[in-house]
Formats: structure tokens, sequence, C-alpha cells
């Protein structure tokens, strides 16, 4: 399969099974520049058969989840709702996006063992559940409150805008009808529903939220993937901007304008050796989303809210900014919501 | 309370070089709300007391007419007694000594097609010196215009409706709603007879209107009162009459009955030697007609809460002010009239009385200055939705109540809205025109990229400040960290790039409105300003969102990218097809509706584009089963022409409106080809955006503006051509009206009036000729003769210094070409640059202001602010309301007034006779240009607004656009006088005044280093000693409200 050996060009290799078992660590304010530093871990792979995916085993781990307060500018970005002085109306304006407050409180989670994808789900891996949908349906894989009638199609495999068939407007538009559904880019316009099938079908599921997230960023609390400090070219964002060729990398330009292949940030790596976990596709978790979830909820494998009207999405993508591809950011969509930068990974207990 | 006998102790001293605030700490601790605590470095708490000199002015000056009933200013006719007259409003005079001679434009600005689909009627609105006072009637069967009819019934003697704008036909097809922006009255025509059958005494500045089903009442959008007029009709047989339906204000009877609430405000605050005659503001003394205009004026009707008369006899602790400031300390001997309102039966009488009511005199929408415009009622008659262009919004009234119940966001103006009812579900969806959400808001906060004071953060941000003798920028070292974001493309940030033009659908059927006002206040219920496919809710974008080699790429779904052509505007439904005029770029793009597609995305599929006169606004569509079936009739503004589009063939017909101009080119003047430029997008690189993207109706578009972000970033990190991703400054969009009044600098003092260079290549930067345009392939050009490349960061989106002349050429060539196309003559940047200054001084362009001149407040406010203790005039003296006279300062520009922040202090824009003087081109206008250039000691000096057309403005002041209501202006923080907002606004979503309450912007300064405070104080010269913006601090609720009054009506 071709997907297959594009995946092992590029990895670390196969690594042995060290049974390490991580413990709860207090974040590290000192630089982590790449997930080297978090010497301990080293990454174990298993591969998948029905999809062909390869999964990295997350070994039982304690870690603490969330976002601190201790990060340098948010003391003085300190708010208080209904008494704003003049001086705090523009801190007022990004108050939401400075106070994280669906990351708070950070508090210390525990994990069983599982394994979850290294990469996002390709459009070739979903070519195949989609060919094993048509011709057995979707009865034995799709959530018990799927639509009636549901395609699982993704968005951008279809005729997604009609003026592409205008010759002025494809000449300058950056997409094609081909940019979405090329195999080894992470499938995208799926909804949650989608993500559920998929995952079911190829014997696997969707992570938890905290699952995802000791996934991105190991124990030690680090807030991108491979560390504390942001560098351009560790991940795919938005931010290809001034001019020239966008899709050349070069100082603020990663080189992709939509999700790139996966795995083609190979020292965006996380400390567990899962790939893209920041940026490139953004990824439907299993979780309800409620923003009180860390106040609230459990801290013995966390399953989220009961119910809900959204579910969480993590990761960032390519359309984001660096602060909203932090391993800690949690956004939430309707789970019917589809969009271009928006796919999953899936896992599975060990 | 008696302001001659109060022994007052002040210390201020006129023309001193400081105030010196006389109360302290013991002050601030009686200051009730929102803070009692404020930083170091230039806030103090707003105390001291005024002159009893300026308080007998005060006095003095309060006679005129009377408040309304309704709780907002208004035109005369609703001052309480007052009856209303038929009244026209007058144009403003022009100021130029000698103006260029301009020919006379019909400007068609909406089109209606009668019932029986043989005629279309087109509103001839005139310009704002020359209001038209027409409608033209275009007969189908002929293809031509076959007469004018003149906007007044025949046999009367008065002056004809002026201004015409909209076009609505009532529901029974006959009559035509005709509403006249300069006029109080409908007209309505009787399209039978061709002639105005019946006037609708109503108010000036009536905007779109909507009928419900049975025809039996008309909603009419105004925008100066932010309100939504409701007009009862009754067309039934040949005898049409109307009447406007007062809604709201408050009750006289209840106040002028036995044992009423004019009885009881006499018996607690009219005894003897205290409001027994009129003292402070209020009588409530024998003479009830005398009590109630005075109560009114202390009133918000529906809203005890924040009425002064309630608030000011009671604690802070109950929401008043009585305990909190030394002027009402004598309420009850330094208790309160009301020690406990809970429990006292006449404070309960009073409040119930105001709260039994509501504003007035039509149905009060959005927060103030939300410039309602366009109106849609559900298909069950229940809800009308109100499009409002100041508060980027859209209401929702319970039209069963005639009460507001909350609201959507869009975050740009609305220009349509029309109802499409879903054959499947039967749920209401409403189509919004709008324009793009990008520009002018962060789309998220990047706290670890780059928004930051962390010097030690690689991403952090920097000023660029310039020696204005080289233009070369100071190192690193020597600029200052920027921190949070302010305004921004909201799209992901590149300057003005990615302007969009957008289309918005909501199922309004699914939005949970509720069906009373929410006891905790006004919400909205949806904030619909991404760009998202939901099920319930769409919004698309530009074809073009990313087009440009600069654009931002990848931020915008590629499904959501159908909308073909610039500046949406008017729309109209024909079975599952919407035509939408596109204003900017002359076409009319057609849509398939399908409210029920599996996919939201495909909700809206674009069919094709027809070609359209100048400028399209109005339209509408013929009459199935009569001659007009199948056409399309466009209002052409600037072409002066109507637009007739077979939609069989494509082919459209062009004809002008007045015959006289037929032939006549497009522009025949500088003035006119100014006024096109700055309305087209022709001239743009994408053909996507205009000046008035921004400059919406030539005011604003409501959003904090950031034109001067920070750019060369480069020059201080050594890179050639790339540099760190930069978000700007927040600024306040300038008006492109009455610019007489400040010439010869306008935009913050850096740009001359014939220097709007920065402007144009914010459209059409050179960078883009890199590669294939929207507009074309130029690359095939190259340039003769190299030209010195100067810094010249407007026109270059890399802001690389280096050989650029073959770009300047193709852009030149695009100009050339595009100018001959348009103009019939070939011209260039230069020109533009002269066409866009003759337009922006040649007239004032300002609208006539509606606001009663002679209301008692508004006399009140005028002795306010012309005292020399505030100082207004200081800066604002009449007749331009902006000072640029200073003895002394050759830039004619003084240093900032109002709370800087670092980011504003350091934009870079700069001159572009500067860089010519660089560069070694001289020039002999404006000799004074000193540079206005950026440096740490001189970039802070700008041009004091004007206040002339301040009225007419969206809800955005003070230079940095901080201020949401002209009360935060002349209030101190934390002040009484302080009022509250119905919705939280909201600046790209995120609320800017959690609590809902006005902050005072005056005495705030924040300039956190560099230049600081104190310095710039002292460069004020003691001209208004140590107030930053006006000594205004020290005002009373009332005279804070009596203020304003007078600034809402300078015309």
């Amino acid at each position: 399969m071709k997907l297959r050996t594009a995946i092992f060009i590029g990895s670390t290799g196969l690594l042995t099974a060290t049974g390490f078992f991580g413990v709860a660590c207090r974040r590290q304010d000192k630089p982590l520049t790449t997930s080297v530093a978090q010497g301990a871990i080293q990454p174990h792979e298993i591969n998948n058969q029905r999809d062909g995916s390869v999964m990295m085993m997350i070994p039982a781990s304690e870690f603490p989840m969330g976002t601190s307060d201790a990060y340098s500018d948010l003391p003085a970005n300190r708010l208080v709702p209904g008494k704003v002085k003049p001086t705090e109306i523009k801190i007022a304006r990004g108050w939401e996006g400075w106070a994280l407050e669906d990351e708070r409180p950070q508090h210390t989670v525990r994990l069983k063992a599982f394994a979850i994808d290294r990469y996002e789900v390709t459009n070739a891996q979903y070519r195949m559940f989609l060919a094993d949908v048509a011709e057995m349906g979707d009865e034995r894989f799709r959530h018990p409150d799927q639509p009636s009638g549901k395609d699982h199609t993704p968005r951008y495999w279809k005729d997604f805008n009609p003026l592409l068939k205008d010759p002025e407007y494809a000449r300058l538009a950056q997409f094609t009808s081909g940019t979405f559904t090329q195999s080894n880019t992470p499938v995208v316009g799926v909804d949650w529903f989608d993500a559920y099938a998929y995952a079911k079908w190829a014997g696997k599921r969707l992570p938890t939220e905290a699952e995802w997230e000791l996934a991105a960023r190991g124990t030690d609390s680090r807030r991108w993937p491979w560390g504390n400090d942001w560098q351009w070219d560790l991940c795919n964002i938005v931010g290809e901007k001034y001019g020239a060729d966008v899709r050349a990398k070069g100082k603020e330009k990663d080189g992709y304008i939509y999700p790139a292949p996966v795995g083609s940030f190979e020292k965006g790596r996380s400390p567990f050796g899962c790939d893209d976990m920041a940026g490139n596709a953004a990824e439907w978790v299993a979780d309800w989303y409620a923003a009180d979830t860390y106040a609230t909820g459990s801290i013995e494998s966390p399953r989220g809210p009961q119910t809900g009207t959204e579910r969480v999405v993590r990761g960032g993508s390519s359309q984001n900014l660096p602060s909203y591809t932090r391993c800690a950011v949690r956004a939430h969509r309707e789970p019917d919501f589809k969009t271009f930068i928006l796919g999953f990974r899936c896992a599975k207990d060990l | 309370m008696n302001f001659k006998t109060l022994n007052f102790s002040w210390s201020i001293c006129l023309g001193a070089a400081a105030l010196v605030l006389p109360l302290g700490a013991n002050a601030a601790e009686n200051i009730a709300d929102p803070s009692t605590t404020y930083l170091p470095g230039g806030m103090q708490p707003p105390y001291g007391v005024l002159s009893p000199e300026l308080a007998r002015t005060v006095h003095d000056a309060d006679v005129g007419n009377p408040p309304s009933r309704f709780g907002k200013q208004t035109s005369k006719q609703w001052a309480y007694g007052a009856t209303w007259t038929r009244e026209n409003l007058r144009p403003v005079p022009n100021p130029h000594p000698a103006p260029e001679p301009q020919p006379r434009r019909d400007h068609p600005f909406d089109v209606a097609v009668c019932g029986d689909g043989t005629k279309a009627y087109v509103s001839l609105l005139g310009s704002e010196m020359r209001p038209g006072t027409e409608v033209a009637v275009y007969d189908v069967a002929s293809g031509k215009i076959t007469r004018r009819i003149r906007l007044k019934i025949s046999g009367q003697s008065v002056a004809p409706g002026s201004s015409p704008m909209r076009l609505h036909l009532h529901p029974n097809g006959r009559h035509l709603f005709v509403g006249n922006r300069f006029s109080n009255v409908i007209s309505v025509i009787d399209t039978q007879r061709d002639e105005v059958v019946f006037e609708i005494p109503l108010d000036f500045y009536a905007q779109g209107m909507t009928f419900s089903a049975d025809g039996k009442v008309a909603y009419v959008a105004n925008r100066y009162l932010d309100e939504v007029l409701v007009v009862d009709i009754d067309a039934t047989g040949e005898n049409f009459s109307a009447k406007m339906r007062v809604i709201g204000g408050l009750d006289d009877q209840a106040y002028f009955a036995p044992n009423g609430i004019g009885r009881i405000l006499q018996q607690s605050c009219g005894t003897t030697g205290c409001h027994d005659v009129k003292r402070g503001g209020f009588v409530a003394g024998l003479d009830l007609h005398e009590s109630f205009v005075s109560a009114l004026d202390h009133i918000v009707p529906g809203r005890a809460a924040e009425s002064r008369l309630l608030r000011a006899v009671i604690r802070s602790r109950d929401g008043g002010y009585a305990d909190a400031m030394p002027l009402f300390t004598s309420h009850a001997n330094k208790t309160v009239v009301f020690g406990d309102p809970a429990t006292d039966a006449n404070y309960q009488a009073i409040k119930q009385w105001i709260d039994s009511t509501q504003v007035g005199p039509g149905i009060d929408v959005g927060n103030p200055r939300s410039k309602p415009s366009i109106v849609a009622l559900s298909s069950d008659g229940r809800h009308l939705f109100v499009g409002n262009t100041g508060t980027q919004d859209i209401s929702i009234v319970d039209a069963q109540t005639n009460k507001e119940v909350g609201a959507i966001y869009i975050q740009n103006v609305t220009n349509e809205l029309k109802i499409l009812r879903s054959p499947v579900t039967c749920d209401d969806w409403l189509f919004v025109t709008t324009m793009g959400v990008g520009f002018g808001t962060a789309k998220e906060r990047d706290p670890w990229g780059g928004e930051t004071w962390d010097r030690s953060n690689a991403a952090s941000q920097y000023t660029v400040w310039r020696d204005p003798n080289t233009a070369a920028v100071f190192p690193k070292e020597q600029q200052e960290v920027l921190g949070p974001f302010e305004a921004t493309d909201g799209t992901a940030n590149f300057k003005f790039r990615d302007i969009q033009n957008d289309y918005v659908l909501i199922n309004v059927s699914k939005l949970n409105i509720p069906a009373e006002p929410p006891k905790t206040g006004l919400t909205y219920l949806l904030k619909a300003n991404r760009y998202e496919s939901h099920r319930n809710w769409v919004r698309y974008t530009s074809d073009t969102a990313e087009s440009m080699l600069p654009d931002t790429k990848g931020d915008i779904p590629p499904d959501l990218m159908r909308v073909v052509g610039a500046l949406p505007d008017k729309a109209v439904v024909v079975g599952d097809r919407i035509f939408v005029t596109m204003q900017g770029s002359g076409e009319v793009q057609e849509l398939q509706v399908n409210v029920d597609a599996a996919d939201p995305s495909d909700i809206l599929t674009p069919i094709r584009n027809y070609r359209t006169g100048a400028q399209p606004f109005g339209i509408a569509a013929g009459v199935p089963g009569t001659p007009s079936e199948g056409k399309l009739f466009v209002a052409n503004f600037y072409g002066s022409s109507l637009s007739v589009i077979d939609r069989t063939t494509g082919e459209q017909h062009e004809l002008p409106t007045d015959p006289a101009l037929y032939k006549l080119p497009l522009g025949v003047t500088s003035a006119e080809r100014g006024e096109f430029l700055v309305h087209t997008s022709a001239f743009t690189s994408d053909n996507d955006q205009s000046c008035v993207s921004c400059h919406y109706r030539e005011l604003s578009d409501g959003r904090g503006w950031g034109v001067s972000q920070i750019q060369g970033q480069e020059y201080l990190t050594g890179q050639s051509k790339v540099g760190n991703l930069v978000e700007g400054t927040t600024m306040l969009p300038p008006q492109q009206k009455s610019l007489w009044a400040i010439q010869p600098f306008f935009l913050e003092g850096s740009l001359s009036v014939y220097d709007p260079r920065s402007m144009l290549m914010e459209h059409c930067p050179a960078d883009d000729f890199r590669d294939v345009t929207g507009q074309g392939d130029f690359r095939d050009i190259e340039a003769h003769t190299p030209v010195l490349a100067v810094q010249d960061i407007q026109s270059k989106t890399t802001s690389a210094a280096g050989n650029e002349s073959n770009l300047e050429e193709r852009r030149a060539e695009f100009f050339r070409r595009q100018s001959l196309k348009y103009f019939g003559k070939s011209f260039v940047l230069r020109d533009f640059q002269r066409f866009v200054g003759e337009w922006q001084a040649h007239e004032p362009r300002l609208m006539p202001n509606p606001f009663d001149q002679n209301a008692a407040s508004v006399n009140r406010g005028k002795a306010l602010f012309n005292h020399p203790q505030l100082g207004c005039v200081s800066c604002h003296p009449a007749p331009n309301f902006a000072k640029k006279d200073f003895p002394n300062n050759p830039r004619q520009v003084v240093p900032p007034q109002v709370p800087l922040s670092v980011r504003d202090s350091g934009f870079t824009l700069i001159s572009m006779y500067r860089l010519d003087y660089l560069a070694g081109i001289r020039h002999d206008l404006e000799p004074w240009d000193a540079g206005r250039a950026e440096t740490p000691d001189q970039n802070q000096h700008i041009t004091p607004l004007q206040l002339r057309g301040a009225w007419d403005r969206p809800p955005l002041f003070l230079h940095n656009a901080m201020a949401r209501s002209l009360r935060e202006v002349v209030a101190a923080p934390g002040v009484p006088g302080l009022g509250w907002f119905k919705y939280e606004p909201l600046f790209g979503g995120s609320p800017e005044r959690p609590g809902r309450r006005e902050v005072g912007f005056n005495e705030t300064y924040m300039i956190p280093k560099g230049t600081n405070a104190a310095k710039v104080h002292l460069m004020t010269g003691g001209r208004i000693a140590s107030d930053a913006h006006g000594g205004t601090s020290q005002l009373t609720p009332q005279q804070i409200d009596d203020l304003v009054a007078y600034l809402e009506t300078i015309e």
C-alpha cells in the first residue's frame, strides 16, 4: 500500500517499547526546544491492519491537563468584568483569547495505556472506509445519533465550489478540485459522525480529549508538541502572507496553504512520536464540550460530559495563529459541522 | 438645589498650565461605579467643581424648546407640546469660495416596478448640495423615461419632497411609498395616476421599509432616530390614508392626574427652597406642566434605573449617586430623598410610571447610533428584522409588542435583508448582504505568537520609527514592543487585503427568539461573524478573497468563496433566484437559493453576473405575466442611469434618467473622477474593494480601523523580504465629508488633502503586479526607466526597498487602461491623487442635521461647549469645529488629546511629499511640510478631528475609535453621568464593555513610556490645563448630557 510506504519514510524508525509509565510533572517554564528534551519517553509504534495506520503506544500516565496561570502576559491582563477601566478596553476585546478559561484549572489526569494514530487519517485511508461503506452500508459503524440518510463522503471530495468551473476564477483560486483529495493529506470536510464511523470501521475509536492532549504534549505540560517556544517551521499554520511564492518555506512560511501531507514536520513531533498534533488539520475527539469540564469533570480517564451540543476539536489547523495550535487549546463544533481544515485521528485501548 | 447658593471651593485657574484637582482620596472613595481604582500615570479621580460663573452661564442658557416625551433627542416636531409641520431640511452650505462647477446628476438610488408590470419608478436622490425632488417613470413598452413625478401633492404650495431615497410598493400593487431623506414625509404615488396622492407625516431620514402581509402596517427604518417607525395604512378602495403610530413615551396624563406622578414629585422634591422653582436643572413645583417638561429632561422611558430623576436622589448602593457627588449630597441633608427605595411607595410609583413605557416615538433598536437602514418581516408577521449599519448588527423586534427582543451580530454594515421561506420546513431564512469580517478585528488572539509585551518572545512586535531626515528605520533596540493586537485584518491580518464582500443566510426560525426582552438585558442570539457553514447559518464571501499575491492564504473555506463582485447592496428575490447589486464593481450577481440543501455550503449557488451602469444600488424585478417579466431594473447612482437587464439574453440596456445628460462621460470634472475613484472597485487589483468599503456611505463602517498597521519589521531584524506578522493599531475611520474644514492635512495630520497615495495603494499595491491579477496579466510590461525606490511601505506589501520600477510601470499601465475605459482619457496615479483631493475638498457633502437646534438642552450644552473652563473650542472652534491655525505651530497639528497606546504612536505612515523630498523631488504645495515622519518625538502630532457631521457617524469616537458614545468622550472614568448600553458593544465579536456600562475617556492617558504622558501634557501648552480632552470631567450628569446634546446638533 502506497500510504504505508509513505508513512514509514521519514519516521523515526521503530523503537523498542520500554514499558514507560509517565508521572506527573510540574510545568517547565524553561524552554523545551524539541521533543528530545523529554528524553525519558521512547516512542513506540504499532500497526493497525484494517486501515494500515501506524499507532503510537501511550503508556498509562498521569499528567497535568490544561493551562496553568503561570505565563508572563496573563497577570498583566487581568480583567474584572463589569469594572472595566479605559486602559482595559483593549484587554476586554482580547480577554476571551487571553483568559482561556476553558483550559483552566490545570489539573492532574490519570489515563490508562492506549494507542493513538501517529498521523491524521488520510484521504487514502478514508477511501478504503468509503469503499466498504458503499459495499456493506454503515449500519455497523454509525453512531446512534447519526442523522438518517447521512452520506459519509467528505465535503471537499465533491464539487465544492461551482465557480471553479469558470476558468477565470480557477486561474486565481489558490485551490483546485483536487486540493483536498490527495492520498497523503488528511481527510477534511468530515463531521464528527464520519469520524466516529471511520474509527469504528477501523477497529478503533476516537481519542478522548485527555488522551489527545497527553499524546500531544506528554507529561511535562509543554505548550506545543516540540516545546515551549514558538517556531515557524515546525507545523502547518496560517501565515503565508508576504508575497513571493507562498508555497516556498521560509520565515513565517511553512510551505502549505491548506493541510499538508501528514508527517511533513518531523521536528514538530510530539514526545510520544505523534505527528501534526499542532496545526495542519484540526481533529475531532470523542468528548462533548463543556467550558467547565476541567473544574467539574473526572480526573480518572475523563470522557467529558454525558451530553452536549458540540464536540471538542483539538490541535488547531493550517488556518490558525500559533496560540491556537497549542496542545491545550479546546475548540468545539456541532457534530455535523464540516470545514476544510477539520479532520481526525483515531485511538484504541491497549 | 441652587447653584448660586453653593459654596464652591474650586481651584481651577483658567489658562493655567495645570489644574489642581481639589478632591483627592476622599473623592475617589465616593466614586461608586464602575471602579474606584485607577492606574498610576495620568488618570485621576474625576472630580472637581465648576465655577459659579459657568453655572450661571448654563442657567441663563436654559431656554428653548422642551424635550420630547420619548427619552431621546429628536427633531423639533417631537418637542413636548409641539405640532408637526411639514418641513424639508436645508442642504449644508458649501464654504468653498469658488467651487469647481459640476454637472447636475440625478443620482438614482432605488427602483420599483408597479403591480401591473408596465412601469418602473426610479428615485432621483440628487446630491447633498442639490437634493433631488422627483421620481422618474420608465415605460416598459416604449423603453423610455416618460415622465418625472414631482414629489408633492398637486395643487399644494409646498416644496416637494427632498432627496427621495427608498421606493417600496404597497402590497396592493398600486401605491408607491417614497422615503424622502430630507423631508419629514413619505410621499405616496398612485401608480395609476403617476402623481403624489398622499403624504404620510413622519420624520426625516426614512430608509428602508416593509409592509405587513395585509398591507395595513408599514415599518420604516429611521436612520437618525435609531428607530423603526410604524405606520398604519388604510388602502381600501380609492381612498388612501396612513398615519404614523406613536409608540412609547412618558404618559403625561398619569403625570397630571390628581395624586399622579406630578403630585408625588411635588411632595417629594418641590418643597420651598428645593425644587419649588428650577434649581439644579429641575423643577417640581405647583405648575405640573412646567414640572413635567422638567422631568422629561431626566428620564429614560422604560428604564427607571438609568433615569437621572431617580438616580440623583438615591444612594450609590441603590444605583444612584446622591451620596457620591458633592453637588447632590444636599438632597435631604446628606441622606437621600428616598432612603429605602425598595419600600418607598412614592419611589415605586415613579419607577412604575417610568418602567411602564418605552423609548419612542418608534421602536428603538440597537445600541445608540445603530443607524438602521433596512427592515424585513418574518413570514408570519411576528418578528421584524432591522439591519443596522452603525452597530453592525440586526435587531429583532417582536411585532406584536413592538419591543426589541434580541439581535444578530454581523460585524459589518447590513445593506439588505430578505426573508426566504423553506418550502420543505417552512422555516424563515434571513438573507443578508454585507461586507467582510476581515479588517478591523483580530480573528483570534495570539498571546504566544506575538501578541505580547515580552521582548524575549521571538515573535514579539515593535514600532517602526524612522529618522525623518533619511526615512531609515531606527534599530530594534530603539523601538518599543507593541503588546496586544488591536485592529487587524480579521481573516489573519494583512493591511487592507482581504477586504471582502459577504452574504449571510440565517435560519431565524431556529434562533429561539424570546417573547419579551430578557430581564437581564438584550443579548446577541447569534454571532454570524465567521466564514463557516452551519446547519442554521452560513456566511459566504468574495471569490477573490485570497487571489492576490499578498492576500493571506488558506484562512477562508474554499467552498464559501461564492460572492462575485464588490460591495453588495440591494437585492431582489425571484422564485429560487436572488439578484444582488454590486455597487463597487457595477454588476448584478444572480444566485440560486436552496435553503434545504443537504450541505449548508450549497445553499447559494452562483449562476452568473450581469453588467450594469456605475454604482448600482436599487434593483427590482419585472412582474410575471406582464411586459416586464424576465427583466431586471437597476438604479445606477453614479451612472445616473437605469439599467434594464434581459435575464434571457443577459443583455443590459442603460439609459440616462435625464436625457439631457445623454452621452455625457462618466467623469467630466476632477471631482467627479475623484468621486468615482472613491466608490468603484475598478481601479483595484482584485476588483473587490474600494475606499467606501471602510468609509461606508463616506462616513465609516462602524469598526475600529487598522490603517496604521506596523509594517517593516524586516528592517528591524535585517531581513530582506519577509518579516514578522504584525498587527496594527486601532484608529477612527475618518469621514470623507467636510474635509475642507481640516485641509491641508487629514488622516491624523499625516497626509495632505492632495496626498491620498497611501489609500489608493492599499487597494492596488504594486506588489500585486508581480503575478497575474484579478484585473489581468501585466507581467510582460517593463519600465523604461528605473525609478529610485524609496522605502514607501504603503505601496509595497513586502516593505522591500529595491528597484520596483517594473511593478510601478505595470500598475501605471493598468491605471491608464482603466481610466481610458471609464473616463475616456488616460490617467495615472498622480492624476488620481488630484482627483480624489478635489472631490474631498470641493464641497462638504455633509448631511443636514435633523435634531432640534433650539432645544433647551442644546442651548445649555452650547453654553458649556463655548465656556473657556471646558475648553472645547480651543481645538474645535466654529464654524468648522476643527482648529487648523495654531500660532507658532507650522505643522498645524497638535499633540493628542485622547488616549493613545504605543501602537497608536508607532504607526508608519510617511508623507509622500517627504518621500519625494528625500528622492530629490520638490513640490511647492505645503511648504511647511516638515516631514510628518514618525520619530519618538514627533509621532504623536495629529489633526484635531472635526465635529461637523459627528451626529451622522456610527458609534466610534476619538482618534483611536475607543469611545462608543459622545458621552464616553467627554466624561471621565467612573463618573455617575456615564450611561448604559442596551447590548454589550462588540469589537470583532468580543465584548468591549463587560457590564454594559459606558467608560469615560476624559483625563486618561495610555502612553506607557517613550513620549510619556507628562511630556504630552506639557506639549499642549497648558491650553486645556491637565484635562486631556476638555475640562468636562467635573460636569454633572445632566451637564454631560446637555453637552452631548449640543454636539449632536452640530451640522
